[in-house]
């Protein structure tokens, strides 16, 4: 299926001239900018529900190309799509010296031929610039890392395949972990040592609508060595994943199980998380326990995320949202356990800019852990 | 005189304008799918993706900032709208894109109309038997 201009200019009879006129061009536009074979193409891609129209719109030899601020750029009649991300930091802690990051442009390329097959790649090229504000000097660190690489097979709601890298479906933190997409600067401890967050594999995954509540579960294993990852990922792994919620999306809680294995060793991983949104508060809590083999990773954790959207009940702050956290981390062998506090705003003065300022406050200091300010501004683009 | 009353008293009701925030959610003729409120948001979500029969869902949105887009957002998802900009920034980290948009009414039923994966929501008045109202929705 497709939107045809000229179906469309007769679809448009009636309107107003120039409004037919400019609603036939723009859907010329998005029809020789989209695959034919996409259906979910044929038409013009909305910018975002709070986003602007196109800011670059230009007639190619393989068709239009459209920019539009936080969704990418859509590359004629490719069936690419081509977005991305970049983060500045600045942290201040209390131990050690200031620093401001340039800290990495992520490209994000999807590739939708036909609809039921997807292609995504996401690229970072980390460690640009860092400046250190005591000793007055510029480092440099510059590395591209592709973070995941998959081909998406889908069927029904109900039965997808992912062949690739991927994001561990362990909890719901680590679905979505980057920098933009978060609401802290600073991630949970247990993001950083209780598991892997990617899996080079295969995926099952999909949605079940029992009582019209959607029932989510995934199953993935690492069948392969890990693609382009730090030395301290696991071999191999399994695991799957259950998370039912209510209709609206208001609530959900899931459960998450992994088995990894490095070096002969086994670990095993049980995790348990939620989120509730009660009015202009979202709430949301994951807890994982961690027991076998592999080194630093017997442990037990929790945490709990308040975020409250202060524009719900005052306009003049709309896209301002106070954030607090809390953590708790207990790994085995370490003689003390660790409470950690991130308090701070996430500020959203459009779409595609997010600005983030917090403190983080922990009972100890640890290799795992400073206390001090975390700031970040990313840009999608 | 009754009778002119009653004519009089039909003809204003008849005439009355249809709430603004008032919308039909629309889909092609042939299709027998009936969503609801809650099915409606996860389609537009883009979470529930494929019809009863397997093919794939095409939602198809109003511009941003207008009227039947507002009414729509508001009477969906309620004091949750304005987390859609979040929403669809988490999902661009997965390579999911919102619902394609259309700048008419009008166009959404011609469009839907004429697409049997198609769904939209337009204006009642606008409704015509081309396409089957699977829902109304009213936001105060």
């Amino acid at each position: 299926m497709s939107l045809d201009p000229a179906r469309l200019d007769d679809l448009t009879t009636g309107l107003p001239r120039a409004l037919r006129a400019a609603l036939c061009a723009w859907a010329s536009a998005a029809l020789l900018a989209a695959p034919v074979a996409n259906a979910q193409q044929g038409i013009p891609i909305e910018p975002d529900p709070g986003g602007a129209a196109p800011v670059l719109s230009a007639d190619t030899p393989i068709g239009p190309l459209e920019y539009r601020a936080g969704r990418g750029l859509r590359i004629g009649d490719t069936g690419l799509t081509v977005g991305g991300f970049s983060v500045v930091e600045i942290d201040d802690p209390e131990h050690g010296d200031a620093t401001v990051a340039l800290d990495s442009i992520t490209f994000l390329t999807l590739y939708e031929p036909i609809d039921a097959l997807r292609v995504f790649a996401e690229v970072e090229i980390g460690g640009l610039a860092t400046y250190d504000a005591d000793a007055g000097d510029v480092t440099h660190n510059a590395e591209a890392v592709v973070e995941r690489l998959y081909a998406e097979w889908s069927r029904s709601d109900a039965l997808n395949l992912r062949l690739g890298k991927f994001q561990t479906p362990i909890g719901r933190y680590n679905l979505v972990p980057a920098e933009p997409f978060v609401w802290t600067s600073a991630d949970p401890i247990t993001l950083d040592t209780a598991f892997d967050e990617h899996q080079t594999g295969a995926a099952l995954f999909g949605t079940f609508y029992p009582g019209g509540n959607p029932l989510r579960y995934w199953l993935y294993g690492q069948m392969v060595d890990p693609f382009d990852s730090d030395s301290d990922a696991a071999d191999r792994s399994a695991g799957g994943r259950l998370e039912y919620g209510g209709s609206l999306g208001d609530w959900s809680v899931g459960a998450s199980l992994n088995a990894s294995k490095k070096k002969g060793e086994w670990q095993y991983l049980a995790g348990l998380d939620a989120q509730l949104h009660v009015g202009a508060l979202e709430l949301t809590g994951e807890a994982v326990f961690s027991e076998g083999g592999i080194e630093d990773r017997d442990l037990w954790s929790a945490w709990l995320q308040g975020v409250f959207d202060l524009g719900v009940h005052v306009p003049f702050l709309r896209g301002v949202y106070l954030v607090g956290r809390f953590e708790h981390f207990d790994r085995d062998g370490h003689d003390n356990d660790l409470d950690v506090w991130d308090l701070g705003a996430t500020w959203y003065p459009k779409p595609w800019l997010v600005l983030k300022a917090g403190y983080r406050l922990s009972d100890r200091i640890t290799d795992d852990v400073e206390e001090g300010i975390t700031a970040s501004i990313s840009v999608l683009f | 005189m009754r009778r002119a009353l009653l004519a009089a008293l039909l003809l204003a009701i008849s005439a009355a304008p249809v709430s603004a925030e008032e919308l039909a959610v629309i889909v092609h003729g042939a299709r027998t799918d009936r969503p609801n409120v809650a099915e409606l948001a996860q389609i537009y979500l883009k979470q529930r993706r494929f019809w009863a029969d397997g093919a794939r869902i095409v939602a198809v949105n109003r511009e941003s900032g207008s009227e039947s887009r507002t009414a729509f957002e508001a009477a969906v998802f309620g004091a949750r709208a304005a987390q859609l900009p979040v929403y669809w920034n988490r999902q661009y980290f997965q390579g999911v894109l919102p619902p394609a948009t259309l700048a008419s009414d009008e166009a959404v039923k011609r469009f839907v109309a004429s697409e049997r994966e198609a769904i939209g929501y337009v204006h009642p008045a606008v409704v015509d038997d081309s396409v089957t109202v699977v829902l109304k929705l009213t936001h105060p």
